[in-house]
């Protein structure tokens, strides 16, 4: 890097005193912070960035551990867990044999923890605070308290959520959707801890997408436009639209469903509800539908949410390993606006089952398969660019390039979903479950094991051993495939994915029954496939092999301008400038095979 | 290095980076009143039985005129603190608090008669509407009450180490307050007269 | 744009046509069922939107006047 002339700039006034002694201690390079303000309340991006890493991913551990309870429930029936059964508790699991009500809020809480606690903090939360402001050569986030309380807040949404496994009756036993009558009529105590703890999540969430779009719109440094931001940074801005408009109608559904819970209101309960063979005694008059409205309102928009900053990841890594440029950034970028918009106005194909209407559920079919148009394109341009590439396959390129067939037969499964009248035939049963954990699991989770592959070095200034990454990587793609592939099966025979027994005691559930087993096997050689990155991922922080700042010899601001791991508090020695766009490899002329995004070119 | 335009403006947004998170926070608000509203009009016209309460309207008047006066005064200290005038801006602003802690007073003593006549949120949905929708707005009056008396207090320091950004934050908290104002424009005839 | 002073206007605005507004609601309440109160109510809301476009033009005014 060239060095300029380092520039000061007008003495501003700072936030606080604090943050302001801060950056002028990090100048000298010699300021001791306590621990507890370094690495607990800390306000600097990067150490938010690996808290939210660091929770989310113990998050999205636990949410396995309790899949794995509900698979081997699934493929021994009746069988006592083996080595945790005791633990479970005598409430919901004599002798360590899973009780039909325990088997419920697993499933509920699976669902949650997975969604809200594990995978969207991880992609948002950890990659977008720690990459995105690296990305665009801002020294923070906009509001760096405000970052901090986003995190807190998502902590304490997690313990008010892990809390509701102690509550009497135990946690939230309603699935992830949380449908009335059934959450507010039947549901234990559990269900009143979830409703607390999502509003403490969307609350961390408005936070965090407020100073995301902000970070974004404001802090690009010179040079940054719009055009040469990286795709992983409009992933991100994208995701950040969405969370901020919509998670309130979802904040407005919950505070709805706390007052029927608590004070007995009855918004979602209709008039006449008859619950244990007794009239429910409330005023009624409610809408059981308005809570789907509203729920999906927001849980749609939430897939997108999932899915697109695994794409910005995919596309960096891509882009990367190919030594290309992306073919098609441009179509890229108008495709994920777009989805973006279209996010909003397809929820309802979730509901087609509801009745309610035949011209409700026609419109939603037309702007579902509307939606699938700009999803197909960003696909297209990622697997486009591989194209005559001469492809470095290393670990978070394999990653990358499983994630292109993986989502695709978790999208083009959708497409059957997204018309009513396969929706019909289809709904509800274990094809839904593999669609959408196609989409999620072997898709965006495995976009988020190539960021962490392709970012550690950034973080630790250490890359993660190769062999143990490549064994995580072959294994888990094996046996995500045996967890998920027979689901399709079983779904299209018709077994619900609700049954405490995986269907046993369905006559038409009897051919496929025998995959039970077969999957509940395949997610626990799944778990195991994940010891390798465990041990690879603590491993690695001190043993692993060190690199230079740039191993990956990539072109984009956080690997080029500034050192791995980066520098405290401000990011970068000087301020960087931006000349070229994000994906410049390859370069005609030039003897680097990678034109870095700050370094200018000579015309002529 | 130090965040940028955390007082200047961004030639190219024409925002300092405060007034777009603000903007970017009342956005999402519109969607969580928009729900509100949107789940009152689902609820009214989907139940042939609705019950539509009169409530008391000459004293929702007066918080709609209570209202109206403390979106003039906060507007007032702001225009003040741009002309220099610290003492007439905590005149002005003092004012606003005032206004919105008198807001509070008269929301409590509608409350307290709707409890003495037997009207609790679990009387009908009508009213778990009236008191979800105005007890959320409340507790935005509440939140707006907080950060005036902050700024009024502690926060005042800052007039004299960073008077710009000191500006920029009753800005802020104007729009915001201008905004919880708007949602109580809307209420007032949605609950109280239609 | 976007400036609370733009936001004033627009408020002082919709406050306008809420004034209006009530004022017709009252008004015709007091023809359909001879309401002496409604037809006070819209009065009264009647002559604070009035009351509230003067104040507005001459927020407008001043604004500009002192440049702010």
């Amino acid at each position: 890097m060239s060095p300029i002339d380092e520039q000061h700039p007008e003495e501003a006034p700072e936030v606080s005193e604090e943050a302001h002694e801060h950056a002028h201690d990090e100048h000298h390079g010699e300021h001791e912070e306590s621990f507890i303000w370094k690495y607990v309340f800390s306000t600097d991006h990067k150490m938010i960035g690996i808290q939210y890493g660091i929770t989310s991913l113990l998050f999205l551990a636990f949410g396995f551990a309790l899949m794995l309870i509900m698979r081997w429930q699934l493929g021994n029936p009746g069988q006592p867990v083996p080595f945790i059964g005791g633990l479970l508790g005598q409430a919901n699991a004599p002798g360590g044999v899973v009780l039909p009500e325990f088997y419920n809020q697993l499933g509920a809480m699976h669902g949650t923890i997975m969604v809200f606690l594990g995978v969207v903090p991880l992609a948002v939360g950890a990659f977008g605070n720690y990459i995105v402001p690296l990305q665009i050569g801002a020294p923070d986030m906009a509001f760096p308290k405000l970052n901090m309380m986003s995190y807190w807040f998502y902590f304490l949404g997690g313990v008010v959520m892990l809390a509701s496994f102690v509550a009497p009756g135990g946690a939230a036993n309603s699935g992830w959707t949380s449908y009335p009558p059934l959450s507010v009529a039947v549901a234990t105590e559990g269900q009143t801890y979830w409703l607390i703890g999502m509003v403490f999540l969307i609350t961390s969430s408005l936070l965090g997408a407020v100073n995301f779009i902000t970070t974004i719109v404001q802090l690009r440094t010179k040079g940054m436009t719009w055009m040469r931001l990286p795709f992983f940074v409009w992933s991100q801005l994208v995701t950040a639209f969405l969370l901020l408009l919509a998670f309130p109608p979802l904040e407005a559904a919950a505070v709805f469903q706390l007052m029927d819970r608590v004070l007995g209101t009855s918004f979602f309960l209709p008039s006449g509800l008859i619950v244990s063979n007794q009239i429910l005694q409330v005023a009624g008059g409610g809408s059981a539908l308005l809570w789907q409205h509203l729920f999906w309102f927001l849980a749609h928009p939430e897939v997108y949410v999932l899915v697109l900053p695994a794409m910005g990841i995919i596309a960096e890594v891509i882009a990367n390993n190919t030594r290309k440029p992306l073919w098609g950034y441009k179509p890229l970028v108008y495709s994920t606006v777009f989805l973006g918009f279209m996010s909003f106005i397809v929820w309802a194909h979730h509901m087609f089952l509801t009745g309610m209407g035949t011209v409700m559920n026609a419109f939603f079919q037309t702007t579902t398969m509307i939606i699938s148009i700009p999803s197909v394109v960003i696909l297209t341009a990622l697997l486009l660019s591989l194209w005559g590439a001469s492809i470095r396959f290393n670990t978070p390129m394999l990653f990358a390039l499983a994630f292109l067939p993986m989502f695709g037969i978790g999208g083009l499964t959708g497409l059957p979903l997204g018309l009513a009248p396969a929706d019909i035939h289809l709904h509800d049963t274990y094809y839904v479950i593999a669609h959408f954990h196609y989409v999620v699991a072997p898709g965006t989770l495995f976009a988020l094991f190539a960021g962490i592959y392709y970012w550690y070095p950034k973080v630790t200034g250490r890359r993660m051993n190769e062999v143990l990454g490549k064994i995580h990587f072959f294994a888990s793609l094996v046996f995500i495939n045996g967890v998920f592939m027979p689901m399709f099966l079983q779904g299209l025979a018709g077994v619900s994915r609700r049954l405490y027994d995986g269907g046993a005691t369905y006559s038409h559930a009897q051919g496929v029954l025998e995959w039970n087993a077969f999957m509940s096997n395949s997610a626990f050689l799944l778990a195991l496939a994940q010891l390798p990155f465990i041990f690879n991922f603590f491993w690695s922080i001190k043993m692993g092999k060190v690199v230079d700042s740039n191993p990956w010899r990539a072109t984009t601001l956080e690997w080029v301008a500034t050192t791995s791991p980066p520098l405290g508090h401000g990011n970068f020695e000087t301020v960087p400038v931006v000349y070229n766009g994000p994906y410049e490899y390859s370069v005609p002329g030039r003897d680097d095979d990678y034109l870095p995004q700050n370094v200018a070119v000579q015309e002529g | 290095m130090e965040i940028p335009y955390t007082v200047e403006v961004r030639p190219d947004t024409g925002l300092y980076n405060a007034k777009m998170g603000i903007w970017l926070f009342l956005a999402s608000e519109v969607m969580l009143f928009g729900a509100l509203f949107s789940t009152y009009i689902i609820l009214r016209t989907g139940n042939p039985d609705w019950v539509q309460h009169s409530m008391n309207v000459p004293l929702a008047t007066l918080n709609t005129m209570i209202l109206i006066s403390s979106s003039v005064t906060v507007v007032m200290s702001w225009a003040s603190l741009r002309l220099k005038n610290f003492a007439r801006f905590r005149m002005y602003f003092t004012g606003t608090l005032l206004l919105a802690g008198g807001f509070m007073v008269v929301k409590a003593i509608e409350y307290n008669q709707e409890f003495s006549q037997g009207l609790f949120p679990w009387s009908d949905n009508y009213m778990g509407i009236y008191f979800a929708l105005t007890g959320l707005h409340g507790l935005h009056v509440v939140g707006g009450m907080v950060v005036i008396g902050y700024l009024l207090g502690p926060g005042a320091k800052m007039w004299r180490t960073a008077p710009e950004q000191y500006v920029n934050r009753i800005e802020c908290l104007g729009l915001y307050w201008h905004f919880v104002d708007l949602v109580w424009i809307f209420l007032f005839p949605s609950l109280y007269l239609l | 744009m976007l400036s609370l002073k733009a936001f004033h206007i627009f408020f002082i605005a919709v406050s306008i046509l809420l004034g209006m507004f009530v004022g017709g609601w009252g008004v015709r309440q007091y023809m359909i069922n001879g309401s002496v109160g409604s037809l006070a109510l819209g009065v009264f809301f009647f002559a604070s939107a009035f009351v509230l476009l003067a104040y507005g033009l001459k927020f407008i005014r001043k604004i500009e006047e002192l440049g702010i």
